[in-house]
């Protein structure tokens, strides 16, 4: 059976997870940010098992299964304060919080 | 001597602990009870210096009894009350193995000394202090028996006086005196502002403190220097040491040089030294007499006292009249052999004290406040005592001491209950005629006054008769007129000051319905210290089967004879240098004749103007003008005061004031700004938005990522 | 030979940036579709060539290729999309095909997982949370429609830079570095009985890691109701209707 390279499966990766990076900076909506930051998750669960596959063990494998644990975690934790938050402010935009005068 | 000793202890511990205990349950338990403590405080502590009088006593009695006890017997006797009493050691000052053994090696000690001197103030003191209280009792409260408020605290203030007075008149060496000093300062300030919501008391609280200060600093120097000088502060070493420079004998020094070995260790050079000490014994009496100006009030520094009639009369009485003021002639009685040592320092106690009582008793004449009439009175009278000082009498300074204390204590009670009861009115043409309402005030302070005049057989008559005596016999005559006049001066205010409050027409200060007496509380030590005024003058006459005054009294009894062997030191330098200044005291019965006749004149012409003519002295006041002005206004002392040193003072308070506002300040505005010029340079990147920070750490991330793969440089 | 795959990698991350930027919600924009097709196109190109370049003797790697454009590229448009509907939808787009991806890459269990609980799970709390909110949004596609947030973005000029340089930093040292050599064969075991192994290794060696994951999703959820089902009084102070897009043109760059 012909497996996919480590190279390019950290390569796809890396490219997606500065997406995430560029999404989770860019966006005002709260939802779509946290959305980023799943993407971000994506992006280092790819190059983990990219890594375990270099190393010809399931260790990156293991390790990205307890990434979706921790990305389980986030969406919960997130999404939760993400309500709160619109309920106190009626509405998900991230620059409604900016209350400092700078 | 453990019995004596153990007796000093307890005499300032008594009224120390009544002052304790008021001072802690007086508020909440004792409250209008609280005088019990501290009567019975100082009232026990005045039985036990009766013992410790007797015990003096019986150690005089040898030397005074003559025939059967041998000099050598009596010696042995004195030299046993000269002797410090340790009761622990205090601190270390140096141990200094080089400076040879003193002192237990470097060790200050707190020691008490009781001798015939102590034996007097303490009686002093007690007794007055024992009257002043009681009389308290009934002065500070109001007319329904309620006491004011205050009123404990005002007894354990008491109480911390004559503790104080204690400590001061026990000291058996100069740190021990140093401390009594200032906390009778302490308890003078915190007396004069009882009524600290007044301002004036309490600015007259703070200006007694800080005159206080500026003789205190030279009498701290003065200390200072008998250490750097003598290597001890105890009284009796020091003493010897001066005696011993001063009665130095070219011919035969063994004994000096034994002294000298002996207390200061075996290396110095008795030579050397006595070069030292007749360099600075100047110095160090005049640096001590500082300090005694201040305490006592002498001109410059007596612009305190006047002002300190803010506090309660009571304290008037005790404090600023009978014993603190007094301080300052202990202090160079007890030190006059290192007064005697230094012809200039004499003189200049002489002058200072002759200066004062005459200046001071022109002021006197001019003044309408009770109170202040008796403080410059007061002044007056301590210029006598240094006077006396100043000329030799020691004994007859202390003597006038012990009688002036009675008088003047009774004077001020008096002034007190008048006070009392015309509602706090103290000036003496707003009300007249007192004598039928107040017949046992009018008749002690009448008593008294008439002792403050010198009205023949009253106590002051002999006292300063003896002072005035032997200024004229000092080889400077000036001294004596000066004294005579001033005589005259203290008659004449003294009864101007009488008839108007007590003769004349019947007239009471606004709002004052009715006067009447404060009761026996304030009565009784009336009675007791005009008993005292007519009588305390006995202690220092004898009587003689003829050829005396009137042909029965001779000045120089018993009081004399009973403080000689304390002077006798200085008596001794004295006669040595001058023998005119020594010799005792008999003859001069024309003069008491003459300053009998002088009181008398006073008295007489005073009552004549003030009841039967009272226009003439405005007549007078009137046609004199300036000189009027000038005495009416104190001769501008506080005026001068006030630009001499105040408002340079101030000035340079305010220039201090400027430069730190405006150079400091702004030192520290630029100072705070640069932060906050930073801050307003960084703030507008911190705006609470999550997303920038986010987009920071990023870029912090990518800068990282780099370096890590390709290294910095 | 690694230079050039540098170069192509920082290629394909600027003309991507380039995309992003175009394709990043902002309101009154002038129509650069065309422009934003070509940058597209070009980074896809080019990504095509890198991939080729690393895994050219890899046997299925035309169908990883397509996969991976098809993870990027629905991972560019979900950030890129006003409506967070779609951009879930397209959240949906890159979970599959990353999973498909890891299926490639031998990794059968966790692929299987990432749907599971991606798509399964994590997805529906999203779309529940969108709905919860944004209702009167939902239904239609105008762009005019979408809420004035999600009509603009936040600093997208230096975002994008920001992220794209981390992209070609972190690509550039996987194509440049010189790993250790790849042991097909060996990778190949791991893929046999994947799932078998990867428990036993799961219940053996990291049990309790496995534990302590449990016991974290447990506090999360606890969490996640305590901080959820709390009343808060909705800000009345709190000025929600700004003027449009102000909050975030004003934003000075950092």
């Amino acid at each position: 059976m012909n497996l996919a390279t480590p190279q390019a499966l950290m390569l796809v990766g890396a490219l997606i997870f500065g997406l995430g990076v560029i999404g989770f900076l860019a966006r005002r909506n709260m939802i779509v940010m946290f959305l980023s930051t799943e993407i971000m998750f994506q992006g280092v669960l790819v190059n983990l098992v990219g890594m375990g596959l270099l190393h010809g063990n399931l260790q990156g494998q293991a390790m990205g299964l307890f990434v979706l644990v921790i990305a389980a975690v986030e969406a919960g934790l997130g999404l939760a304060i993400v309500v709160m938050m619109y309920r106190r402010r009626g509405t998900l935009d991230a620059e409604s919080w900016r209350t400092m005068r700078g | 001597m453990e019995n004596l000793k153990t007796l000093a202890i307890l005499i300032p511990i008594l009224p120390l602990v009544s002052m304790l205990l008021v001072g802690a349950i007086g508020l909440r338990i004792l409250k209008s009870r609280s005088h019990w403590l501290v009567i019975s405080g100082v009232g026990g502590s005045l039985v036990l210096a009766s013992l410790i009088l007797g015990d003096v006593l019986s150690h005089s009695a040898r030397d005074a009894g003559a025939a059967h006890v041998t000099e050598a017997e009596s010696a042995v006797g004195n030299a046993a009350l000269s002797k410090s009493i340790p009761l622990y050691d205090w601190f270390v000052v140096e141990a200094d193995p080089a400076q040879g053994a003193r002192e237990s090696a470097g060790w200050l000690q707190m020691t008490f000394r009781v001798d015939q001197l102590t034996c007097v103030m303490l009686m002093t003191v007690l007794t007055v202090g024992l009257m002043v209280v009681i009389y308290s009792t009934g002065y500070m409260r109001d007319h329904h028996g309620h006491a004011e408020r205050g009123y404990e605290r005002f007894f354990a203030f008491l109480g911390l006086f004559v503790f104080s007075m204690c400590m001061l008149v026990l000291a058996g060496n100069f740190l021990v005196l140093y401390m009594g000093w200032e906390l009778v300062g302490l308890s003078s300030f915190l007396l004069i502002g009882h009524y600290y919501q007044k301002p004036e008391a309490a600015k007259a609280a703070r200006k007694a403190f800080i005159v206080n200060r500026v003789g205190d600093f030279g009498f701290a120097i003065g200390i200072w220097l008998i250490y750097l000088t003598f290597g001890t502060l105890d009284y009796q070493r020091v003493f010897d040491l001066v005696a011993g420079v001063a009665n130095f004998d070219a011919h035969s020094h063994q004994a000096f040089d034994a002294l000298v070995h002996s207390t200061l260790g075996a290396n110095v050079n008795p030579m050397d030294f006595k070069i030292l000490v007749e360099s600075r014994i100047t110095w160090i009496a005049l640096l001590l007499f500082c300090g005694a100006m201040g305490k006592s009030a002498q001109f410059p520094l007596h612009v305190w006292l006047p002002d300190a009639m803010e506090g309660p009369t009571p304290v008037s009485a005790l404090i600023h009249a009978a014993t603190m003021v007094t301080a300052g002639v202990y202090l160079v009685a007890r030190c006059s052999v290192i007064f005697a040592s230094s012809e200039i320092a004499m003189w200049f106690v002489a002058t200072i004290g002759a200066a004062t009582a005459f200046f001071a008793a022109t002021i006197a004449l001019t003044q309408f406040d009770m109170k202040r009439i008796l403080a410059y009175s007061t002044l007056s009278q301590l210029g006598y005592m240094f006077l006396g000082l100043g000329v030799g009498a020691f004994d007859s300074s202390v003597f006038h001491l012990f009688t002036h204390a009675f008088f003047k204590a009774c004077l001020f009670l008096g002034a007190g209950s008048v006070m009392h009861a015309m509602g706090g009115v103290i000036d003496i043409r707003k009300f007249s005629g007192l004598r039928r309402q107040m017949p046992v005030t009018h008749a002690t302070f009448l008593i008294s006054s008439l002792a403050l005049a010198g009205f023949p057989l009253l106590s002051a008559f002999w006292s300063k008769d003896e002072i005035i005596h032997a200024a004229f016999e000092s080889g400077f005559p000036l001294f004596g007129w000066i004294g005579l006049i001033t005589a005259a001066l203290t008659a004449f205010y003294t009864f101007r000051m009488v008839a108007m409050a007590f003769w004349g027409q019947e007239r009471m200060a606004p709002g004052v319905e009715h006067a009447h007496e404060g009761g026996a509380w304030m009565n009784f030590p009336l009675i007791f210290l005009a008993v005292g005024a007519i009588g305390a003058g006995y202690f220092g006459v004898h009587m003689v089967s003829g050829g005396g005054f009137l042909g029965v009294f001779e000045p120089h009894g018993a009081f004399h004879h009973f403080l000689e062997p304390v002077i006798a030191s200085a008596k001794g330098i004295l006669s040595g240098h001058g023998a005119e200044h020594a010799v005792a005291h008999a003859g001069g019965h024309t003069l008491m004749y003459v300053s009998a006749l002088i009181a008398i004149g006073g008295i007489l012409l005073a009552s004549y103007l003030y009841t039967k003519r009272p226009t003439i002295p405005f007549a007078i006041a009137a046609a004199s003008g300036s000189l009027h002005r000038l005495l009416y206004n104190k001769y501008y002392v506080d005026e001068i005061y006030d630009a001499v040193f105040v408002q340079p003072l101030r000035r340079l308070g305010r220039f201090c004031f400027g430069v730190d506002r405006n150079f400091i300040n702004a030192i520290l505005y630029v100072l705070g700004n640069i932060p906050r010029a930073i801050g307003f340079g960084l703030r507008s990147g911190q705006q609470g938005a999550m997303q920038g920070y986010a987009l920071g750490m990023i870029i912090g991330i990518v800068a990282l990522i780099w370096i890590v793969l390709n290294g910095v440089g | 030979m690694t230079d050039t795959l540098v170069y192509l990698a920082y290629a394909v991350a600027a003309a991507g940036a380039a995309g992003v930027y175009l394709g990043l919600p902002r309101e009154s924009k002038p129509d650069r579709r065309g422009l934003l097709v070509i940058m597209a196109a070009v980074s896809a190109g080019v990504f095509c060539l890198v991939m080729h370049r690393i895994m050219g003797d890899a046997a299925n790697h035309v169908a990883f290729v397509v996969l991976s454009l098809f993870a990027i590229g629905g991972a560019a448009r979900m950030i890129t999309h006003p409506k967070p509907v779609y951009s879930a939808v397209y959240f949906i787009i890159v979970i599959l095909s990353t999973a498909a991806m890891l299926v490639l890459a031998g990794a059968e269990f966790l692929g299987l997982v990432l749907v599971a609980v991606y798509a399964g799970a994590i997805l529906v709390t999203y779309a529940f949370v969108i709905m919860l909110s944004q209702q009167s949004t939902m239904h239609s596609d105008h762009f005019r429609n979408a809420l004035d947030y999600d009509r603009s973005s936040r600093e997208p000029a230096w975002t994008v830079i920001a992220g794209f340089v981390l992209s070609a930093t972190i690509a550039g040292m996987i194509v440049q570095r010189s790993w250790p050599s790849f042991d097909a064969a060996r990778a190949a075991k791991t893929a046999e009985h994947n799932t078998l192994r990867l428990g036993e290794l799961l219940m053996t060696d990291m049990a309790v890691s496995v534990e302590l994951a449990a016991v974290l999703l447990l506090v999360a959820m606890v969490g996640a109701i305590a901080i959820a089902r709390k009343r808060i009084p909705h800000d009345e102070t709190f000025e929600t209707r700004r003027p449009l897009g102000e909050s975030g043109r004003t934003a000075p760059p950092y």
